[in-house]
């Protein structure tokens, strides 16, 4: 793995903590389900399945 | 906070349904036996140790002859959603006989494009084949490296040494990462290991297996540059002649970087060949992206194009299957061997393998051996 692939790994990890933070706070379930739609390529990538 | 569970429930299932299936993808293992003129297989990074250990690295089955002669590469899976070519390395490497010279076949050129199909192209992720023993399984792939493997892509890929500029998407295309460089992309590491091992083998024939749509002019054909021509010419003829099919000649372009057809030749003293077979799976028109739609090729939607005179491939209710496929490169294959020794004896090849109207007749699952009843050491995982 690249440095530059590793920095983009680390990105992914803090828009996807960032992503289950505001999931977490709001209240709106809109935004819940917003939160969890866009959670959900990065989770694969996270986990290296697609 | 029970909304709040239910959703992440929900997630978590949508994630494991849909990602599971893909991993398991990712390790799923091809059987081929190896035929009676392997002698032995080994990895590409032997020529490159920058590939060595990463998803870049390949297997080269090596089949020689008891005879001194010529020297052929056989490179199949350079785009991994292409499935003919990496089932003809099999059938070569399981059926292939060598008596004169040497033929490599690398199966699977581009290893992270075949663990993984296309985003959102609908592909499935495997195929069967029957044979006499059952279905051997054989995994769908995408044209490029998995965004997995290599990733990010960049705004512009800067072809080198030309400095072309290409298409973001094909620093991932192991079609456009010719002659590669130690230092760059993966996919022109592997380019360039292999370029290493055509300049330090004396390769003289370099054939680069491929299929392409039906509504692509470049489809069904030998694409050649200029000094591989005359032996391009010379197979497409006799295939015509006397096996009754097409597989008409195109011109390497000279002004599009990157290709092997044109960097091999340019790169080194081997003569480059490309091969497409048309493979209707390709077509952005097709019904579903079935498995069968991949091994049969059949397509209405396909054939109603060709009704219209929209196609560059003779096509009817028969489809183009991948016993067609398969055949047409091997009989090509073997038919550029033949055009090579006659001018170049002392560099010539002495091989057979069941050809195009065998493969059609028989079926090519017939040619597949079980790998449960070979020995094991036989047996290799792709």
């Amino acid at each position: 793995m690249t440095l530059i692939m590793f920095l983009y790994y680390v990105m992914t990890a803090y828009v996807v903590g960032m992503l289950i933070w505001n999931f977490i706070k709001t209240k709106d379930i809109k935004s819940e389900i917003l939160y969890t739609l866009a959670l959900l390529p990065l989770i694969l990538r996270l986990l290296r399945m697609k | 906070m029970m909304r709040k569970l239910l959703i992440v429930g929900i997630l978590a299932l949508v994630v494991l349904a849909g990602g599971i299936p893909l991993y398991l993808q990712r390790y799923f293992k091809e059987e081929v036996v190896a035929g009676p003129s392997v002698t032995n297989v080994f990895k590409l990074s032997n020529y490159f140790d920058g590939i060595k250990g990463t998803i870049a690295d390949t297997d080269v089955f090596e089949l020689k002859g008891s005879e001194e002669g010529g020297k052929t590469l056989v490179i199949a899976g350079t785009h991994a959603n292409e499935p003919s070519a990496a089932l003809l390395a099999y059938f070569l490497i399981e059926n292939l006989e060598v008596e004169k010279g040497t033929v490599y076949v690398i199966p699977h050129f581009n290893v992270s494009g075949s663990l993984g199909t296309q985003p959102g192209g609908g592909f499935p992720l495997y195929f069967d084949i029957e044979t006499p023993w059952g279905e051997k399984t054989f995994r769908m792939g995408d044209r490029g490296f998995q965004a997995l493997d290599q990733w990010p892509d960049p705004d512009v890929y800067v072809h080198y040494p030309d400095g072309q500029l290409l298409s973001y998407i094909d620093a991932r295309n192991t079609n456009r990462s010719w002659p590669g460089r130690p230092d760059g992309f993966l996919a022109e590491k592997v380019s360039f290991a292999a370029m290493e091992m055509i300049r330090n083998e004396g390769i003289d024939i370099v054939i680069d297996l491929h299929e392409a749509e039906a509504m692509y002019p470049v489809t069904n054909c030998i694409v050649a540059p200029e000094k591989s021509m005359p032996y391009a010419i010379g197979a497409s003829f006799y295939v015509k002649g006397r096996e009754k099919f097409n597989n008409h000649v195109e011109s390497s372009p000279t002004g599009y970087r990157g290709l092997s057809h044109r960097e091999i030749g340019d790169w080194s003293d081997a003569y480059p060949f490309l091969l497409e077979s048309p493979g209707v799976h390709l077509d952005q028109i097709t019904a579903a992206k079935t498995p069968q739609l991949i091994v049969d090729g059949i397509d209405p939607f396909v054939l109603q194009a060709g009704e219209k005179g929209l196609l560059y491939v003779p096509y009817d209710e028969n489809g183009f299957s991948m016993d067609r496929r398969v055949g047409q490169h091997s009989s090509v294959i073997q038919e550029i061997m033949a055009q090579w020794t006659k001018k170049n004896p002392e560099r010539g090849f002495k091989v057979s393998a069941p050809r195009y109207a065998d493969i059609v007749n028989n079926g090519l699952g017939s040619y597949f051996k079980d790998p449960s009843k070979a020995d094991k050491k036989d047996v290799y995982l792709q």
